[in-house]
């Protein structure tokens, strides 16, 4: 794939290695993707990815597997991420000779994909909803993250913006913390309408001034971002925590002075490892109600038999409020 | 016992499937189904009220009523069918299952879409079931009816006042319902439940309604209702 240009291109069959052969059933698309399609990315950045096989959010079923590990026919969720070192410190999905499909190598778009068996997880049937357990893993990685480094302070949590990421953050964090107040902060009032199992949702400019947070999540990206985080920093508490978790292609001014009054603590969270998949699996699978609210946000579902239909899913994507699924059926 | 049955198991016709259904939809403060229910809530007739919702918004609608509706134990929130009369059939079990069915009960069904239900209409529908099987809830149309044959050519120019829209509540004898319903045949071929329920030889009672309980299914209605609130709350 280039830049708004989606080629067929035809590879030799590798059943070396011990790969197993899956094909994709349902592929969902991410902001990623579309930033890639697009050209959204830096000149040179294009130039050194692309072309490229998009999506990294993808389930399907097993069709060949040359160590019997998988049943023929077995549902199973792809992990786009192939772990280089193994450091007891620091997860996989951040270490730079770590390979993410769909950005440093082919991603998921692909008639079969040959994979790892140590990159598939087994889920207990092929309901599209779990092609959102990639966007859901995010998630918990930033939860898991947020367990370790945040003071344990959790009466209440805000999450900036109201797209998938922090649709995803919001829920998890409502299952996970039953206690905790979760207050959603979006731009979009038509949004704020599916996060029915927060506490409440506000405007940004409508946020009241006297609300206090212990914590935050930064779900916005790109040029939201630098209002976002002045917003918080403006908001928490003293000790509190700061996940950021949107992508932005330009740097961003944060105040830096506020940071030290306040001693709060800032990190970064991007991807997951399969430990994150698992637990957003289980979650799917052990609540039918998270199953339920996260249905909800597949805003649309586009039946991909050819090129064709790959433009239409990803030319259309902006139309829906939330995520575009491809039902692949090439 | 009286129920009120709200459909809300529809996406609205000019919709993506995928999209937020339309009785979710905030008009005013609260979304579209809320107002809906508001109405039925506060009338001392009705015990119980059954909503049903398309597949998938079954935990969003009982986030929606925990957060703006206190009586919440009045309410019933159960998965929807693919018509209206399919849905309206699950309801009718639901209440034989849970609640049993007697002589005297009565289902006032309505759609969710229509915020602008009154009081009045919601009475005089239940007035109405006690003296006859059945009722239905429709205005005098406005605009005067022509037919139109298969060419565009007008066939007839129908006189006033003889023909009505159909709106909702609709109104049953809930005993009589339910027999209908064990005829398969017949609730398959309908999707209009106040029609089968005439073919099945039962009587029905026209309720007058009112032009301001509109069906809120465009872009457009959405903007008439919020000016319609909008009115309301100027007064």
């Amino acid at each position: 794939m280039g830049t708004k240009k989606i080629e067929v291109v035809m590879r030799e069959l590798d059943l070396e290695e011990g790969k197993v052969i899956v094909r994709p059933t349902y592929l969902s698309i991410c902001a990623a993707d579309l930033r890639y399609y697009f050209g959204q990315r830096k000149k040179e950045v294009l130039r050194k990815k692309l072309p490229l096989a998009l999506v990294h959010e993808g389930i399907g079923k097993v069709l060949y597997d040359p160590c019997d590990r998988f049943a023929v026919g077995e549902n199973v969720v792809m992990l786009p991420n192939i772990p280089g070192t193994v450091l007891p410190y620091v997860k996989e999905n951040y270490l730079s000779d770590s390979i993410f499909m769909s950005s440093s190598t082919d991603g998921f778009m692909q008639d079969m994909v040959g994979i790892q068996a140590e990159q598939l997880i087994k889920i207990p049937n092929g309901d599209r909803v779990y092609v959102l357990s990639e966007l859901m893993s995010v998630a918990f990685n930033a939860i898991m993250e947020f367990e370790n480094t945040a003071n344990p302070r959790r009466r209440v949590a805000g999450v900036w913006g109201d797209g998938n990421v922090g649709f995803v953050v919001a829920l998890a964090l409502r299952y996970l913390y039953p206690s905790l107040r979760v207050i959603i902060i979006g731009k979009h009032s038509k949004h704020l309408q599916y996060f029915s199992f927060a506490d409440q949702c506000y405007l940004v400019d409508e946020l009241p001034e006297s609300i206090r947070f212990d914590h935050c999540f930064e779900c916005v990206g790109g040029y939201g971002s630098a209002e976002a985080i002045s917003q918080m920093i403006e908001h928490i508490l003293p000790g509190g925590s700061i996940a950021l978790m949107g992508v932005s292609e330009n740097e961003v001014l944060i105040n830096t002075r506020k940071i030290l009054e306040k001693g709060l603590k800032l990190y970064g969270n991007s991807r997951s490892s399969r430990e994150d998949f698992q637990r957003s699996v289980d979650l799917i699978t052990n609540y039918p109600e998270v199953a339920s609210y996260l249905q909800t946000i597949i805003s649309q579902v586009h039946t991909v038999r050819g090129v064709e239909d790959m433009y239409t899913a990803f030319e259309h994507n902006e139309t829906g409020d939330f995520k575009t699924v491809m039902k692949w059926s090439v | 016992m009286i129920y009120a049955g709200i459909l809300a198991g529809g996406y609205g016709w000019d919709q993506r499937k995928d999209d937020m259904p339309k009785q979710f939809m905030p008009i005013g403060s609260k979304p579209i189904i809320i107002h809906t229910v508001e109405q039925f809530i506060v009338n001392p007739s009705i015990q119980k009220i059954i909503i049903a919702v398309p597949e998938n918004w079954v935990v969003y609608t009982k986030d929606l009523l925990r957060k703006h509706i206190t009586a919440g134990d009045k309410i019933d929130v159960i998965l929807g069918g693919h018509n209206k009369n399919n849905t309206l059939h699950g309801i009718v079990n639901f209440i034989e299952a849970e609640y049993g069915i007697e002589e005297k009960d009565v289902l006032v069904s309505h759609d969710a879409i229509r915020p602008f239900v009154t009081q009045r209409i919601i009475n005089e529908n239940i007035e109405a079931v006690k003296k006859y099987d059945s009722a239905n809830t429709a205005v005098p149309t406005i605009d005067t009816i022509i037919k139109a044959g298969k060419e565009k050519q007008i066939v007839e120019i129908t006189p006033d006042r003889i023909f009505y829209s159909e709106q909702t509540p609709q109104t049953f004898c809930l005993k009589k319902l339910q027999e209908i319903y064990k005829n398969e045949q017949l609730a398959k071929r309908h999707v209009n439940a106040v029609k089968m329920f005439m073919e099945a030889g039962n009587s029905v009672r026209l309720v007058y309604g009112e032009y301001a309980n509109i069906k809120i299914v465009t872009q457009y209605d959405l903007e008439v209702a919020n000016a319609i609130l909008r009115d309301k709350t100027n007064d």
